[in-house]
């Protein structure tokens, strides 16, 4: 029992994880609202087939359902830009200075990419060389500030 | 206690094992994993899994998959926190009372020179590179982490 709805769980995630990568869904929202409606669509679907072992323990699917979706959510950032980390680790396969690998972190335009992205994921908007933060997805903005108080972390970059 | 109740008072611990932890522990790695996280994961799997198995014995695998859930976004949140690019300039935003940042001024503070001096520094703290007369090299002995990363990279490439 406990089994089947950790797979069919993860299995309904990686499933629209797979297509929406598929037809390029690169917008946090557009990925949000894409899966709620996947999973209205697939729990009706399953609620008419009388499929019943998810309404069983619903909540204890659902949270495991949830848990994976933010689990892939945060992957998917990961895959359309690369870590600076990461090109830095391509730079240093040879060896290297720090000034090379400013000039390489230029050269893949590192900050214009996210400055972009943040201007696609309509999170910022650039006005007169200002940047403005948005109230899209100020809900999870929020959480992530919240996250940084309390734990008292230091946002380096 | 019912099972709704079982599962809300796991997340709530995770939460605040979370923060115990990193009052103790504060930045401390064990590379890649920070200690404060690993504690924290393995308090929360050791007590519900346990607790599962007396009370939940049905839901015992489901109570070790939210841990590593939690263990896996939390993990990932507070590295994207501390040093991802895109949530530094949005965190910075949200700490202006107005949510507007002069561009030309903040990328003077928050330069290329910024963000590589940055990694090199957590690089070196964590032994993945090693600096010698301004030239930076792969630690060999320890390069396992590194191409770790890169072979996830590849991998999410090709999903």
């Amino acid at each position: 029992m406990s089994l089947s709805i950790i797979l069919f769980s993860l299995t309904l995630n990686i499933l629209y994880y797979v297509i929406s990568q598929k037809i390029r869904v690169k917008q946090f929202i557009r990925y949000f609202a894409g899966f709620l409606a996947y999973s209205l669509i697939v729990f009706f679907v399953f609620f008419s087939l009388e499929f019943d072992f998810i309404f069983i323990d619903f909540i204890a699917f659902l949270f495991i359902y949830t848990l994976f979706f933010i689990s892939l959510f945060l992957t998917m950032s990961s895959k359309y830009i690369k870590s600076p980390t990461y090109l830095i680790f391509k730079c240093l396969k040879n060896k290297s200075t720090k000034k090379k690998i400013i000039s390489y972190l230029k050269s893949q335009k590192v900050f214009e990419k996210r400055i972009k992205d943040l201007k696609d994921q309509k999170l910022i908007k650039i006005k007169k060389n200002k940047i403005i933060l948005t109230k899209n997805l100020s809900f999870v903005l929020f959480l992530i500030f919240k996250i940084k108080k309390n734990l008292k972390l230091k946002s380096e970059g | 206690m019912s099972l709704n109740l079982f599962i809300i008072l796991n997340l709530l611990t995770y939460l605040l094992t979370l923060k115990i932890f990193f009052s103790i522990f504060k930045m401390k790695y064990y590379f890649p994993f920070r200690y404060a996280d690993l504690f924290s994961f393995l308090f929360n799997l050791i007590l519900f899994s346990s607790l599962s198995l007396i009370y939940y014995s049905d839901f015992f695998w489901i109570t070790v998959f939210i841990n590593l859930n939690l263990f896996y976004i939390f993990f990932h949140l507070i590295n994207m926190i501390i040093t991802s690019p895109r949530t530094k300039i949005i965190i910075d935003l949200m700490e202006k009372k107005n949510k507007e940042l002069n561009m030309f001024k903040y990328l003077k503070i928050y330069s290329y020179k910024k963000i590589v001096e940055n990694r090199i520094k957590r690089l070196k703290t964590s032994k993945q590179i090693i600096e010698k007369n301004n030239s930076i090299t792969l630690n060999k002995k320890n390069k396992n982490s590194l191409y770790f990363i890169s072979l996830i990279f590849s991998l999410l490439e090709k999903i």
